[in-house]
């Protein structure tokens, strides 16, 4: 996947981020960690869990939800989906 | 016939037991599991025997030292002879005591409430509370440190959910303006937070609720005999009247009993005896239970002196833990979070207290954040000051033994 592809993926992530835990957009960066730098609990790494699959279409298997938790692990996570990815910069 | 895990198939089901067997298994092996250990027997009412030694018990809600009051005992059993041990059946057809009755009424008056109902759990009640109030077309704001059974009742509502940051009204404030204005909005508090002994900054929550027009719900599990004067709760506290849509609170902490209530208008708590799925289709709670709840209440108020106890133990027991260097966290009241940070030294100071016959218990992640594990000590109106002042005593000792002051 190009460069361009994942900042897009990164971007989307960051507007979850900022929309599900009402945090300032500059604080992020890709080893931002949702419990330990942003306050999140559980419930909340749950809730960008479920918005990262409805934006972009896949399913996080419940094993793998505890390494969801930095931007950077979640942009990973969502790349190894790369036909969505391109869906989703075509789109 | 086969039983047990050793007949596991390999399916996820399997896994998860397996997963719970070995992490139950590594803390008894590491002698650090402290969970649902039997009390043999009570000796007063802050001392228990526990595997052959007494104890002094500071892991209790029973906040004004209820348990095994004559008068409560007493009630339980003059309801046993009056209507047995059980009931014909649910609440709604044949379950419905005289005593469910004046339990109700007793709790209304007790909460200046027009009307309340009962269910046999406290767990139950907020869970019936949040997801009869409200359903998929509307919105429920919780703070972040509300107990379990209003999350789980929020979860089963179907309703838009939002948690608020924790007794934050800046970002309470900017979660309802976030809301369509038309949308039906409930809001949800607990009055004392269970883990942390902090108060909700009630007034504000009451504007709040007002200016967008909300309803409000508060949870007082902990607050009931513990905050305000005469120990009638949050609103008795703060001054105000008349602030809180639905009153909720246990019958299993001050009320040394089982179950939990519901106050409010006479039309709402209404709806909830005729539509509310846990409470049609649950058991009624037991005669000895309601016999024993109604005489609590009134015990609080025949003895207001419990109250005033509560709150000097409650000041000597935080200013001792203070003044020895622990971090109690924003805690005013009888619930004293004792911050230890990793989990691993919540479970070595527990392992010294209750070697030193302290009863004490840990609370580690997931219940509270990674970082934050912590004592969940409790002090009742039932400690003398030479029970409190030995028992920090022993959490000196222990503290500095783990290194934590």
């Amino acid at each position: 996947m190009n460069e361009e592809a994942v900042a897009a993926i990164e971007s989307k992530v960051k507007d979850i981020v900022v929309d599900v835990l009402r945090v300032n957009r500059s604080e992020l960066n890709p080893s931002t960690h949702l419990m330990k730098d942003l306050g999140a609990d559980s419930l909340d790494a749950l809730d960008v869990a479920l918005a990262v699959e409805k934006t972009f279409n896949i399913k996080i298997p419940d094993e793998s939800l505890s390494s969801f938790l930095t931007i950077g692990d979640i942009v990973r996570g969502i790349s190894q989906y790369e036909s969505l990815s391109r869906a989703i910069i075509s789109g | 016939m086969e039983t047990g895990v050793d007949n596991l198939r390999s399916d996820r089901i399997s896994a998860r037991i397996q997963a719970w067997r070995e992490r139950i298994e590594q803390a008894k092996d590491s002698q650090l599991y402290f969970y649902n250990q039997p009390i043999d027997e009570l000796r007063g009412a802050a001392r228990v025997v526990v595997n052959g030694r007494e104890m002094q018990m500071f892991a209790s809600y029973s906040y004004l030292g209820l348990i095994g009051h004559p008068k409560i005992n007493a009630a339980a059993k003059a309801a046993i002879e009056q209507y047995g041990s059980g009931t014909h059946g649910v609440r709604m057809l044949a379950g419905t005591l005289r005593l469910h009755s004046e339990l109700e009424e007793t709790i209304a008056r007790f909460k200046q409430s027009e009307s309340a109902i009962t269910f046999s759990s406290g767990y139950m009640t907020n869970v019936t509370a949040v997801s009869t109030m409200v359903s998929r077309e509307d919105v429920v704001l919780s703070d972040k440190l509300n107990h379990a059974s209003i999350v789980d009742g929020c979860l089963l509502s179907g309703a838009g959910f939002l948690r608020f940051r924790h007794n934050d009204m800046a970002d309470l404030e900017f979660c309802l303006q976030r809301i369509n204005p038309d949308a039906t909005k409930l809001v949800v508090v607990d009055a004392v937070f269970s883990m942390d002994g902090d108060v909700i900054n009630l007034p504000k929550v009451v504007e709040l609720c007002r200016k967008y027009g909300a309803w409000l719900m508060v949870d007082e599990a902990h607050s009931l005999g513990v905050l305000g004067e005469t120990g009638h709760g949050i609103e008795e506290h703060f001054g105000m009247e008349d602030a809180i849509d639905l009153r909720m609170g246990t019958l299993s902490k001050t009320i040394p009993s089982a179950g939990g209530y519901l106050a409010g208008k006479k039309d709402l708590i209404e709806m909830f005896r005729h539509s509310a799925r846990p409470f049609v289709f649950s058991a009624a709670i037991t005669p000895a239970q309601a016999g024993a709840a109604k005489a609590a209440f009134e015990v609080i108020e025949q003895e207001p002196e419990r109250v005033a106890t509560l709150r000097e133990n409650t000041n000597r027991f935080i200013n001792g833990f203070k003044q020895l260097g622990f971090d109690t966290m924003q805690t005013s009241t009888a619930i004293v979070p004792v911050l230890c940070g990793t989990d691993e030294r919540a479970y070595e100071m527990v392992r010294y207290c209750q070697h030193d016959d302290i009863f004490v218990l840990p609370i580690v992640s997931p219940a509270v954040p990674d970082g934050l594990a912590r004592l969940r000590a409790t002090v009742t109106a039932a400690h003398t000051s030479s029970d409190i002042d030995q028992g920090l005593s022993v959490f000196e000792r222990a503290g500095k033994k783990v290194g934590i002051i």
